[in-house]
């Protein structure tokens, strides 16, 4: 272990208060100059023979996540079997032998695949095979018994494995990264921007660095700060692996985290009262969190694609989740499905189209949602659940407008973001431009912005009259809510 | 061992090619110059042939090597010849550079270390090459190009294939565009579409789309890339620079592939090093070895690793496929393993067909089949050229036959008979969809009708296409428009165009350059816009001056597919030039692999319809051969079925030796009869199908019959004409014929609804007279699809004519004219004049009042029954309504249908299915067809003797005399049967029931 140089992270796993052995990164090389795999497998090779028992969340998950849940998890079960929880794969699989005797990996299919001397056989198959190490570790878990340490055998893998602890932000970014979250400090002489594994914090006026908070996730896709402008809540993660919604103390950089995903959180908001977080993402679903002790209340995975937006109404009675599936859910307070509103997939009519949705939110009961499409659409939760019926009055419900308004927002891409303040309608499209639009007039009132690259992020600030969007090139364009007119745009690159 | 067949290959090169073809020779004549030359100007040795078998001489692929950026490399190929046979000797050659830091060798590939010059030093058979190399430009950045390595890197591991991010709707949420084919979308997918999740540019490798191929994270698509190959780094580098997007000013303009054409793999040659030059629209060239994707078309026989080396794996042929960006190219490989039992065997020779043959089967070491017996031929070749049986006079005299030349005097005498003409017409028809569905019956009866002529007069094949091609007007004067006629999108033209004479499938190119062939979409719509202009109309095939067809992607017009000689001419005149021209790299090709296919069963190019880079001949010298020759005769297609008829290689016993090749001729192909045959097959072994060669006495029969009748009705005529005239003349009331703008519309009858024929909205205005002795009111009863309007002497009819279903007219002494107009969609409508009760029909009316007459002569013979009769059996017998195979336009049956005849939907041959299902064996166990012909046959034989009737029914069936076995079996069945007339529908049906009845030996 010390012929590598370690800047960073102090503790010898990427996980807190865990054990030392995981391969969960392995390959990753930064510009930093350290190897965490080098460190890993440092670590693994300068183990003596194990003295404790072989932990399964902490040895065995991650060697199973990271070379047989591809081919036999959640998506693909080739062979008819699952890895991606324990309870899962111990079921057999389409060969009927068992997976897992305890005591006797030689009866054991799980150990005995990875050992097989046959390629054809081997596991991974076409892959490199599993090294010396992790194949004795296998063999030794489950001589020792097989046991479980994990708490929900049901609960998958890559989770079991906890909040991770993040590597340091890069002292200076060597490319832009795209702003995909930004948020003003209440007052808005400042603007938290997510930057890679921080959020940075630049003066509004000036468009100058004023501190960065770091050990943050690597992506920053969601940030909301409180009203009293004290804590951040954060979405993030790592594309494909991880997720993470947590709450960070700006005057300290603290963070809580509240939960951990298997993908990206893509959206966290609070509740009117700050009292409840809400928060989804690539894995498709939507949890909520008490925010004083982040206990989680429930969990709902009834989207089929990714949750781009969680929205909570004024009163808390409702929370919605936006998905790329084309579909708005609304829960009732409780976690209970109350209704789906499917106006964003119509196959008929004026108000046709089959479109991902990025936005949703609240005004009173009111909710407005938005993404592909031409219009922004105002429903009811109430009267979308009076409207949705069985398959039986399908064809007379096509032809039904039913009693959502369409407000037209004229922008020729997607809508990425949608925010509404003081009855006024904000949306950012995947171009760059932001409209504004009256909610009591329908009435549009003005565009900010140019159509150009890609634009992700979007906030407005209302006692200070700003509005900010974030791009893909890494720049932040800071306007003034009452003209129109450009104020500043800065690449948020330290 | 078993050999596979693979889907084949073609080594023409692509119709692009052929015009680009002075070009390359150009080119090439200019290659030295620059750096990397083909193998034609390779470093070259020669030293003397010690034997055989000895290396000749050794060329080394490029003789010097120019490397002129940082990750520039070249492949270097090298080939031994042996024999005049070139072999590739890469993988035993040992590379060494001068200077290391200057060239660094993977393998046999020259990499930039550093600026400056050095050489590579080429050790093979005790002989050393040195190829100079220079590099410059190693220090200055060279950066990924989006378009010209990321995206082929992306096709190269599967990423973008149909069944992964490349199908419509891509794979969880990442969809890139099939095979690249188009940059724009995968510009965006890769780099913003999903916020950005892609791609990290702060950590290359911690890029989604690098950590998923390499199974860092769970990939659903396994593993696609290594991480520290050469792909996996360019794919870093790309990201690492800023993930750019540029879009490029040039494009590929072809790619050179060393070796091209084709290769024999021999041990201990068993593999093939490819190298591969892409050179780009400004004229800058690359290696794109690494990046090209390479897929042989039987794995099992030679399989290709992704650096494009070939490993031969057993014996038979294959092709490999080489694919960049949109260009393909290809390489036939014949892999040889030795057999040491194996030993050629002399082998009788009749043409040159047989030569081909049997080096290719020598090559392959494989022995051929013996040659078949004088009644397998006469079956074979009765089947093979009239769809019908010999019969058993034929038979019998030709088994008696002792002239060694009776087989070739069968050939051409079954080439002269009409049986040919009508059955070779009926394959053409099969394609062309003559059918109910797309035409109407007398459209699809000329256009058949054509077709057989064509056959029958042996219309030269160039000559055949270009009519078709280019038929304009009527179908009564140009009965091939409805080629036209049927398919009427220039889509659909374009793709029946291709599968009939280009034999190439290309509608995938509809949607995507194909990934394996050459058939762009550009080409898919620049041979549409050849038919842009031909629109099909009311029965008509006109000529528009206008009419385009826009790429889909582009939006652009395009050109059509060849150049015509002026702004005015056809633009299927100038296509049809180019199609038939000698040197079409399919046109001639393709019929000859037909004709070929049609004899011995099986394609040398097969599916016959799918020709394509992949899809090699099975014996490419053979294929070669006979196009040649079949342009050589003036696309004779008569003289090369003469040719292929006449060759031992057709002659040969339908059992398969041991080891035999189906693919490569050896022996003739068992197959079962086609439904059109089989139909006629039962129906003459029943003896419920006169011999088609009695035809000709029947029809004599019959025109005597006629002259007879003729002459009686021409003496009865006289009388006729007074009676008929008198009672005209002596009409109070009469119409005239209707006229639709002075044509006589003849065809409409009084009282019965008239259709015009089917379309848009139209306006017909239609006038006749009415001829009355006093003024007087008449009824009429009219019926309209639509609007109308009538006029009695100019005054229109007041009210709404279709409310009401009568009228009343005014007449005046003398003649009346009426004027009926009609509006609207598919007209039709009906005429009565209640008080007109003559009897007689306007036209004939008009006629004997008129004394005119020829009319009145015609009317008089149609109007006779027996007359009628009698041409309606000719008819029937002209036709040969009865034969299956003889109608290019045959009934569909439920019989002919369960025994594979195509509806003729498709272009494709693959439409008639040769497959046997249990249907077939449950229509001949039980049918009602097969059963009731025979039992309605069993009368005729049971009257003859035993000895007689076994004979009939032998030579009939099977065109030979039964064996002892089988004459004595079934003379003691006949003996103990109670029913004689049962037991020989028993006898009958059973010899239908055998394989020797069903399939063509």
């Amino acid at each position: 272990m010390k012929k590598i140089a370690r800047t960073h992270p102090p503790a010898p796993s990427l996980y807190e208060g865990r054990g030392e052995l995981t391969l969960l990164a392995a390959g990753r090389v930064t510009k930093r100059g350290t190897s965490v795999a080098g460190w890993v497998l440092g670590g693994l090779l300068a183990l003596p023979a194990h003295a404790q028992p072989v932990s399964f969340s902490k040895e065995i998950a991650p060697i199973i996540q990271r070379r047989c849940a591809g081919c036999h998890g959640e998506r693909t079960n080739l062979g008819e079997w699952r890895a991606h929880t324990f309870a899962a794969l111990l079921k057999p699989g389409a060969s009927g032998a068992a997976m897992v005797v305890p005591g006797k990996p030689e009866a054991s299919e799980l150990y005995k695949r990875i050992v097989h001397k046959d390629p054809d056989l081997r596991m991974p198959k076409s892959d490199d095979a599993l090294n010396t190490q992790q194949v004795a570790a296998v063999k030794r878990w489950i001589t020792e018994g097989a046991k479980f340490d994990g708490g929900n055998k049901a609960a998958l893998l890559k989770i079991l494995l906890g909040p991770r602890v993040h590597p340091a932000a890069p002292a200076r970014y060597r490319t832009p990264v795209p702003v995909l979250a930004l948020a003003f400090v209440p007052g808005g002489k400042q603007i938290a921007v997510g930057g890679y594994n921080e959020i940075t914090l630049w003066d509004t006026e000036t468009g100058k660095l004023v501190r960065r908070i770091g050990g943050l996730p690597q992506r920053i896709q969601s940030l909301q700060a409180s009203k009293d402008g004290k804590t951040l809540l954060v979405g993030g993660g790592i594309p494909g692996e991880y997720g993470e919604v947590a709450l960070v103390e700006l005057a300290t950089g603290k963070r809580r985290v509240l939960d951990t995903f298997g993908d990206l959180v893509l959206t966290a908001r609070f509740n009117t009262d700050e009292t409840r977080v809400a928060a989804g993402g690539a894995e498709a679903s939507v949890r909520c969190y008490e925010a004083k002790n982040g206990e989680r209340l429930w969990s709902m995975s009834v989207h089929a694609d990714w949750v781009t937006s969680v929205s909570f109404s004024g009163d808390g009675k409702y929370v919605a989740s936006a998905s790329r599936d084309h579909t708005v859910k609304v829960y009732e307070a409780d976690g209970t499905l109350y209704t789906t509103y499917g106006g964003h997939n119509r196959q008929i009519g004026q108000y046709k189209g089959q479109d991902p949705v990025y936005g949703v939110c609240f005004t009173g009961n009111t909710a407005l949602s938005v993404g592909g499409g031409k219009w922004v659409q105002q429903w009811e939760p109430e009267k979308a659940k009076a409207e949705s019926g069985d398959a039986g009055d399908m064809e007379e419900r096509f032809f039904k407008q039913g009693h959502a308004q369409f407000l037209a927002h004229n922008c020729e891409k997607e809508i990425y973001q949608l925010c509404l303040k003081e009855g006024q309608v904000f949306t950012l499209a995947s171009d760059g431009i932001v409209k504004q639009l009256e909610l009591a007039s329908q009435k549009e009132i003005r565009s900010f912005g140019q159509s150009g690259d890609f634009a992700f992020s979007l906030d407005t600030e209302m006692t200070a009259q700003k509005l900010a969007v974030g791009s893909f090139d890494g720049t932040v364009r800071v306007f003034e809510l009452r003209n129109g007119q450009q104020k500043l745009a800065f690449a948020a690159r330290p | 061992m078993r050999i596979k067949f693979l889907h084949c290959i073609n080594t023409q090169p692509s119709p692009t090619l052929l015009r680009r073809g002075r070009v390359a020779r150009r080119e090439e004549r200019t290659k030295s110059r620059v750096g990397s030359g083909l193998l034609g100007s390779g470093i070259l040795l020669a030293f003397a042939a010690t034997s055989a078998q000895a290396q000749e001489r050794i060329v080394v692929t490029p003789p010097s090597v120019a490397l002129t950026s940082a990750r520039d490399a070249r492949q270097v190929v090298v080939t031994g010849f042996f024999g005049g046979q070139p072999r590739d000797l890469t993988e035993k050659a040992v590379f060494t550079s001068s200077n290391p830091k200057i060239a660094k060798l993977v393998g046999s590939r020259v990499a930039v270390a550093g600026d400056g010059k050095a050489s590579v030093t080429v050790k093979v058979a005790g002989k050393v090459f040195t190829v100079p190399v220079s590099v410059s430009g190693a220090k200055k950045a060279d950066p990924v190009r989006f378009a010209f390595e990321t995206v082929p890197i992306l096709t190269k591991q599967g990423c973008a294939s149909g069944s992964c991010h490349g199908s419509p709707h891509g794979k969880g949420g990442f969809s890139l565009s099939l095979f690249g084919y188009e940059p724009k979308i995968d510009r965006i997918a890769l780099t913003r579409d999903g916020f950005s999740r892609r791609v990290n540019t702060m950590e290359p490798a911690e890029s989604l789309m690098l950590k998923k191929p390499t199974l860092a994270i769970p990939h659903v698509g396994g593993k696609r890339l290594r991480v520290g190959d050469t792909r996996y780094t360019t794919l870093n580098q790309w990201i690492a620079e800023g993930a750019e997007v540029g879009v490029p000013s040039a494009s590929v303009a072809k790619i050179e592939v060393t070796p091209g054409g084709r290769r024999v793999l021999e041990a201990p040659y068993k593999n093939q090093q490819l190298s591969v030059i892409a050179e780009l629209t400004d004229g800058t060239k690359r290696d794109v070895t690494a990046l090209a994707t390479y897929e042989s078309s039987h794995p099992s026989v030679a399989s290709v690793d992704a650096d494009g080396k070939i490993t031969g794996k057993s014996r038979g042929f294959a092709a490999v496929s080489v694919r960049y960006l949109d260009k393909v190219q290809a390489l036939d490989l014949t892999v040889v393993e030795p057999r040491p039992s194996f030993v050629w065997k002399p082998q009788p020779e009749k043409n040159a067909i047989d030569g081909l043959v049997n080096s290719r089967l020598k090559q392959l070491q494989c022995l051929p089949a013996a040659t078949c017996s004088d009644s397998e031929f006469l079956r074979r070749v009765s089947l093979d050229l009239t769809g019908m049986l010999p019969g058993a006079a034929a038979s019998k005299a030709f088994l008696a036959d002792k002239s060694p030349e009776k087989r070739a005097k069968l050939i051409d005498s079954l080439l002269a008979s009409e049986e040919f003409a009508r059955f070779w017409a009926l394959k053409k028809a099969d394609l062309m969809r003559v059918s109910p569905k797309h035409l109407t019956t007398d459209q699809a009866g000329r256009f058949s009708r054509w077709l057989v002529e064509a056959t029958r007069t042996n219309l030269p094949y160039d000559k055949l296409a270009d009519a078709i091609i280019t038929a304009t007007g009527s179908t009564e004067q140009s009965p091939a428009a409805s080629y036209f006629l049927a398919i009427k999108t220039p889509e659909e033209r374009t793709e029946l165009t291709a599968q009939v004479f280009l034999g190439s499938r290309i509608e995938c190119a509809k949607c995507h350059n194909h990934p394996f062939e050459n058939w762009t979409m550009r080409d898919y719509y620049k041979i549409a816009a050849v038919f842009a202009r031909t629109e099909a109309k009311k029965g008509q095939v006109t000529l528009a001056t206008k009419g385009e067809v826009k790429h889909p992607t582009t939006g652009e017009n395009m050109e059509p597919w060849s150049k015509t000689a002026s702004s005015t001419e056809d633009r299927r005149t100038a296509f049809a030039r180019w199609l038939t021209t000698p040197q079409n790299p399919f046109f001639a090709r393709v019929e000859a692999n037909r004709i070929w296919a049609e004899l011995t069963g099986r394609g040398i190019v097969e599916p016959v319809d799918d020709f394509r880079v992949s899809n090699p001949p099975s014996n490419p010298a053979l294929l070669d051969w006979l196009t040649q020759e079949f342009v050589k005769s003036g696309f004779d297609r008569k003289k090369l079925i003469r040719l292929i008829c006449q060759s031992q290689t057709y002659q040969r016993v339908a059992v398969a030796p041991k080891a035999a090749d189906e693919a490569l001729f050896s022996h003739a192909k068992v197959r079962l009869l086609t439904a059109e045959q089989l139909q006629d097959a039962i129906g003459a072994t029943a003896g419920m199908l006169a011999s088609a060669t009695t035809l000709p006495t029947q029809l004599a029969a019959l025109d005597s019959q006629l002259t007879q009748r003729a002459a009686t009705l021409e003496a009865e005529y006289p009388s006729w004409l007074a009676t008929q005239t008198r009672l005209a003349k002596a009409l109070p009331l009469w119409q005239s014929t209707w006229r639709d703008s002075e044509k006589p519309l003849t065809d409409i009858t009084e009282g019965q609804e008239y259709r015009f024929e089917e379309g848009e909205r139209q306006t017909r205005t239609l006038t006749r007279t009415i001829h009355s002795d006093v003024a007087r009111t008449v009824t009429i009863a009219l019926k309209f699809s639509d609007q109308a309007t009538l006029k009695v002497n100019g005054a229109a009819l007041p009210g709404n004519l279709k409310r009401t279903p009568t009228h009343m007219l005014n007449l005046q002494p003398g003649e009346n004219t009426i004027e009926l107009r009609m509006t609207g969609d598919n007209l039709t409508f009906t005429w009565k004049l209640a008080d007109d009760t003559s009897g007689l029909s306007s036209p004939l009316i008009e006629a004997l009042r008129a004394e005119n007459t020829a009319p009145v002569h015609d009317f008089y013979l149609a109007n006779d029954a027996k007359r009628t009769q009698l041409l309606g059996q000719r008819a029937t017998l002209d036709d040969r309504v009865a034969y299956a195979t003889q109608r290019p336009w045959p009934e569909q049956t439920a019989f002919t249908k369960t025994f594979g005849q195509p509806a003729r939907e498709t272009a494709c041959t693959c439409e008639r299915r040769q497959t046997p299902t249990l249907l077939q064996a449950l229509e001949l166990l039980n049918g009602r067809t097969s059963y009731e012909t025979v039992a309605a046959g069993a009368a005729r034989y049971a009257a003859f003797s035993d000895t007689l009737l076994l004979d009939e029914l032998y030579l009939t069936a099977l065109a030979r005399f039964p064996t002892e076995k089988e004459r004595t079996v079934a003379i003691a069945f006949l003996k103990n049967a109670p029913e004689r007339t049962a037991a020989v529908t028993d006898l009958l049906w059973t010899v239908v029931n055998t394989q020797e009845f069903l399939f063509q030996k």
